[in-house]
């Protein structure tokens, strides 16, 4: 039924009231050697995507050998060639026709107003990991986490064809790194400021919150010249909670055990809606989940049985960064959960309309992507904790690996307090600090190596002692055959 | 099948779990988790189980009782058995308005009256005992189709309480063919004569035939314990269909609080109690059955609170164990379930709650502090109710005070007065006595009622006194809402929806019962929380609903639910066909 205010935007007053940053490009401020110099600007940018496009082949050739994997990963990987994905082409002509593209950054951007103002989200964090030097020559922070300075790196050298599509860029302040990108990002393009509260749950941090999204309303409104109305809000949330659902359903479907899909090959699907049209993505992942649940049914799995179950928790890792899922997978290790915000967390928690009206439907976009986040910028972040052990029993956690950037203070800062929760819970915990970079491979594969059979010895040993307490209890040995 | 495990990957096959095909490949099978076992029944539900059990059978016995004591007592003082007489004599207070009437002894008048006829130990004979004083002899009384004549002569039955009293013979007609009188009347209990009239022409003139159907009906009409199960039934069945049927616990709410508003309200239509003598009898309900309506079912809680307090508890002990048995089971049962689930009052703000939403009109959100002095004005006005009935009592107001709407502590503010009286004269069914006294202040507080609540979710609940008598029972009662925060992703919904903002139900993360004292039970936090077996509400002890993603997105259109495919999990319990896929999906 149509309301009789849904033509009319009931929150014209909120939106015009709330009071937009000037963060207009400024012409480039501050030096850096392919600034000033397009020979060399070209030649680096053509080195990079080179390298790019054979780290991807490689990964992609690696998740490719592993065994039956499911069917349906054909067009994610089509989709997952990133620099020459036909979801470029889809974008450009979306500009040619006028349309805008916003990128996004993190997961608090309310993808939903941009699709409602007929513009296209792309997700910018970038996973290449030749651009980094790049982004030092205005980062010059060693210590900064390395997402920070190869997002600021591919902007730099026009590697990405997301990035140069974008109109503007919303950059939510959460961590240092993500704060001062934002500023320096200044220089060439728009960039949308957006202040996260950091205690998320008191009623002046909601109310913030909802301003803060507002002025996004805004913003995404005079760039695209679209008004945003009741229809087209209820058609995106809409679209958002049918992702949503197909994105649970999937994540509901790795707790089998065996496993029915590989670590890698979810994380990827996980990621292809960064980019991709999410009403697309949906369709393809929907006969992904009923091609899993076919192979659920029939017994089917990935993996050897016997391989640990170990979840990935931590830092984002954003393709085509798959330097430790692959590591951890190719030792033998099977990555049944994630917990990374490029992974489960972009489209775990839906959208609960309570009424359909306007009001109701902001605040509950606006609130889907502040509360029920455990992005560890937030304090008390004890929610994150919690999830991670429900996350353990629940898909029967044998082991953590917590990957953390180097220079990523806030993962690191929980990392001491989840590996405790978790080694309470009877569950190793591998803590990997690391770069982009490859140089450390090796070393790394030595320490998950190590991991994966400690996990083993663990089970060994806790199988036992379940047998011995079997057969105190029936007098025959316990199993848990189908 | 498209992909299989090659034979060997996995080198420490396990029995059970692998099996080697033909053509030597290994297939391995799931063993999935199977269902948690249903919990033992704990031991608080069984108590209070037991406890129900004993008050229902105590009150149904009390009940019983009291019908019958009250029964031979109208017919000791000569009281009329029922649907017999159309003529009889009774005693009462007169309320005369607008302007006191004189008359002349012996002369005819006729004149409005006020249909509101008092027992002599009514608190509101006070101010206007002395302002009749003398008047009216032989006097025709003509109100709307009821005649009172030979009222005979006002003396003082009590010189203590300096009362009057009044003989009439009453010959009544009226629309329904029937009418009894001094319903308005609380203390109905130790009227010398109720009863009901019959008209020649009129549907029951006592000397038709009974078959035996219609003699099953008289007596069911006067059971009291019947009446009591025929209003459960109208309740129960239309929500028992209702959470079979329904989508969402909302629409089962919706139609329970719809279906007990009939229930109550059947009396008030004149279909139900017009000639029931026990009706009255059957329940003490909070805000439900005013006392100034007509034929109510029931009695306020509030009403009996404060009158007794007034006019103390000599003559009707009775009645008092009554209510508060009564008083015991409703709440002992239900605790503030009463509230979400059944109230009236509720039910006409969640109503207009649901015009405001399908309008599109924005939701007011009360802060923390104007819930918090909202919350204090509650007790304010209930203790100084409380208070004020007592001085009532003990004749301290009325030294001072000769106006009769402070005779109505917290009846004077209270918005269900005017709210269903003028709602019952509405009807045009029947009269309405108590429409025809609303105190102003009463008409305020509607006026903000029915304003706030279009705006503000159960605005009047923040601030109603009867929730006083029942929050200390939210939480030991059989119904309560139970958490398990390690589930929980604090996305805060369950906040967002709640009609009375109970923050505890979002942030409470250790503690595993959370039945808050304002929560009301309605169990849309439970609805709308997306995580699998979170939130869950329990009546005596039992799972009655879960939170799950599946619910959740029930809620949602149709168009969200494609994407569901079976249930959110393949092997919790999902037992629907898999989901009409995306074009190009098998
Ligand atoms: S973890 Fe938090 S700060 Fe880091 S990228 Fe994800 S959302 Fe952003
Ligand atoms: S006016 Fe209110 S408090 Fe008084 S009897 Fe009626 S419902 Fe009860
Ligand atoms: S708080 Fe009062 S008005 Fe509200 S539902 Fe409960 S009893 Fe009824
Ligand atoms: S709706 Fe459920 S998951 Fe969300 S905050 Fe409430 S209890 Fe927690
Ligand atoms: S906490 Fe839940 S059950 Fe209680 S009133 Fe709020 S929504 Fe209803």
């Amino acid at each position: 039924m149509p309301k009789l205010f849904g033509r009319k935007r009931p929150n014209i007053r909120d939106a015009a009231a709330a009071e937009v940053p000037d963060t207009r490009p400024s012409a480039p401020r501050y030096r850096w050697k392919g600034g000033e110099d397009e020979e060399r600007l070209d030649e680096l940018s053509r080195i990079i995507v080179g390298r790019a496009k054979e780290l991807i082949d490689h990964y992609q050739e690696q998740m490719r050998k592993a065994p039956s994997r499911p069917e349906a990963m054909a067009w994610f990987d089509e989709r997952a060639r990133f620099l020459s994905s036909p979801r470029i082409g889809e974008i450009e002509e979306h500009k040619a026709n006028g349309g805008k593209v916003i990128g996004t950054m993190c997961v608090f951007a309310p993808l939903e107003l941009i699709r409602a103002a007929d513009a296209i989200p792309v997700r910018l964090c970038s996973g290449l990991h030749n651009t980094i030097a790049t982004g030092e020559e205005l980062m010059a922070d060693a210590g900064l986490c390395p997402m920070v300075k190869s997002t600021l790196g591919v902007k730099m050298t026009h590697a990405s064809p997301f990035f140069e599509a974008s109109d503007a860029v919303i950059v939510p302040m959460v961590c240092d790194g993500k704060f001062k990108l934002g500023e320096v990002l200044q220089d060439f393009m728009e960039v949308w400021m957006v202040n996260v509260p950091h205690i998320k749950d008191t009623q002046q941090a909601r109310s913030m919150w909802l301003d803060e999204v507002r002025a996004l309303q805004q913003q995404i409104e005079t760039l695209t010249g679209n008004r945003i109305y009741w229809e087209e809000l209820k058609r995106e949330i809409q679209l958002s909670l049918r992702a949503q659902t197909v994105a649970r359903r999937l994540y509901d479907l790795r707790k089998a055990d065996p496993p029915v899909i590989n670590g890698r090959d979810s994380l990827l699907v996980n990621q292809t809606p960064h980019t991709e049209d999410l009403s697309v993505w949906v369709e393809h992942a929907t006969v992904l989940a009923q091609e899993l649940e076919q192979r659920v049914r029939d017994g089917i799995a990935v993996s050897d049985p016997e391989a640990p179950r170990i979840m990935l928790a931590g830092a984002p890792i954003m393709w085509p960064n798959f330097k430790i899922p692959q590591l951890i997978e190719e030792s033998g290790g099977s990555i049944v959960a994630d917990e990374l915000c490029s992974g489960t967390r972009w489209l775990y928690d839906p959208i609960g309309i309570d009424e359909w009206i306007w009001d109701d439907m902001f605040q509950a976009m606006a609130e889907r992507y502040l509360q029920p986040s455990v992005c560890p910028c937030f304090t008390p972040n004890d929610p994150r904790i919690g999830r991670i052990k429900q996350m353990i029993e629940d898909f029967r956690v044998e082991g953590v690996v917590y990957h953390v950037l180097r220079g990523c203070h806030i993962y690191n800062g929980e990392s001491t307090r989840v590996k405790q929760s978790a080694e309470d819970r009877g569950v190793p915990m591998l803590i990997i600090e690391t770069e982009y970079s490859q140089e450390d491979t090796e070393q790394l594969r030595t320490r998950v190596e190590a991991f994966l059979m400690l996990v083993r010895a663990r089970r060994k040993k806790a199988a036992k002692a379940k047998r011995r307490a079997f057969k105190t209890i029936d007098g025959s040995e316990g199993g848990d055959g189908a | 099948m498209r992909g299989k495990v090659e034979k060997g990957t996995g080198d420490s096959v396990q029995d059970g779990r692998t099996q080697v095909t033909e053509d030597g490949r290994t297939l391995i099978r799931l063993s999935l988790p199977g269902r948690k076992m249903p919990r033992l029944v704990p031991r608080r539900a069984l108590v209070t189980a037991i406890i129900l059990i004993v008050l229902i059978l105590v009150t149904a016995i009390t009940h019983y009782y009291v019908a019958n004591t009250q029964q031979e007592a109208a017919e000791e003082v000569g009281g009329l058995p029922v649907g017999e007489r159309t003529e009889w004599s009774l005693s009462f207070c007169l309320r005369v308005e607008p302007e006191r009437v004189e008359a002349v002894p012996g002369q005819n008048i006729t004149f409005i009256l006020q249909w509101r006829a008092f027992h002599y130990d009514c608190p509101y004979w006070l101010p206007y005992g002395r302002s009749v004083e003398g008047v009216i002899v032989n006097t025709n009384i003509t109100y709307d189709n009821v005649i009172l004549q030979e009222a005979t002569e006002w003396e003082p039955v009590d010189d203590l309480l300096d009362t009057f009293e009044m003989q009439v013979t009453v010959q009544a007609t009226s629309r329904d063919g029937a009418v009894k009188l001094f319903r308005d009347c609380p203390w109905y209990f130790d009227q010398k004569a109720r009863g009901v009239v019959d008209v020649p022409g009129g549907d029951g003139d006592g000397e038709e035939d009974k078959t035996s159907l219609s003699a099953w009906w008289d007596r069911i009409r006067q059971d009291p314990l019947a009446t009591l199960m025929v209003l459960f039934l109208i309740v129960a069945i239309p929500v028992s269909l209702a959470a079979r049927y329904a989508t969402s616990v909302k629409q089962v709410r919706m139609v329970s609080q719809l279906s007990f508003f009939g229930a109550i309200n059947i009396g008030v239509l004149g279909f139900w109690a017009i000639r029931t003598e026990a009706l009255p009898l059957t329940a003490a309900l909070p805000s439900t059955a005013c006392n100034y309506l007509n034929y109510s079912v029931g009695a306020c809680v509030v009403y009996q609170m404060r009158h007794y307090l007034s006019v103390g508890f000599f003559n009707s002990w009775m009645f008092i164990v009554v209510l508060i048995l009564t008083f015991l089971v409703l709440y002992v049962a239900m605790g503030r379930a009463w509230c979400g689930w059944l109230c009236p009052l509720g039910m006409i703000q969640d109503v207009m709650n649901w015009v405001r939403a399908r309008i599109g009109l924005r939701r007011y959100r009360l802060s923390p502090l104007q819930r918090q002095v909202l919350n204090v004005g509650r007790y304010g006005i209930f203790f100084a109710g409380i208070l004020l009935s007592i001085l009532i009592g003990i004749q301290i107001v009325t030294f001072y005070v000769d106006a009769g709407d402070v005779y109505r502590p917290i009846c004077q503010v209270c918005p269900a007065y005017p709210l269903f009286t003028i709602g019952q004269a509405g009807t045009g069914l029947t009269t309405s006595v108590g429409a025809q006294s609303i105190p102003w202040i009463a008409l305020g507080a509607l006026s903000l009622f029915l304003f706030s609540a279009v705006f503000i979710r159960r605005a009047f609940c923040r601030i109603c006194p009867v929730a006083v008598l029942m929050m200390p029972f939210n939480g030991v009662s059989g119904i309560s809402l139970h958490k398990d925060g390690k589930k929980c992703t604090r996305c805060s919904m369950c906040y967002r929806v709640c009609p009375v903002d109970v923050t505890e139900v979002w942030k409470e993360m250790e503690k595993t019962d959370i039945t808050v004292h304002n929560c009301i039970l309605c169990m849309r936090c439970v609805e709308v929380c997306p995580e699998d077996g979170c939130l869950t509400g329990r009546v005596m002890g039992f799972n009655a609903i879960e939170s799950s993603y599946s619910k959740f997105i029930r809620q949602h259109d149709r168009g969200t639910r494609r994407s569901m495919g079976r249930h959110s999990s393949p092997w919790w319990g999902g037992k629907g066909k898999g989901g009409n896929g995306p074009p190009g999906g098998n």
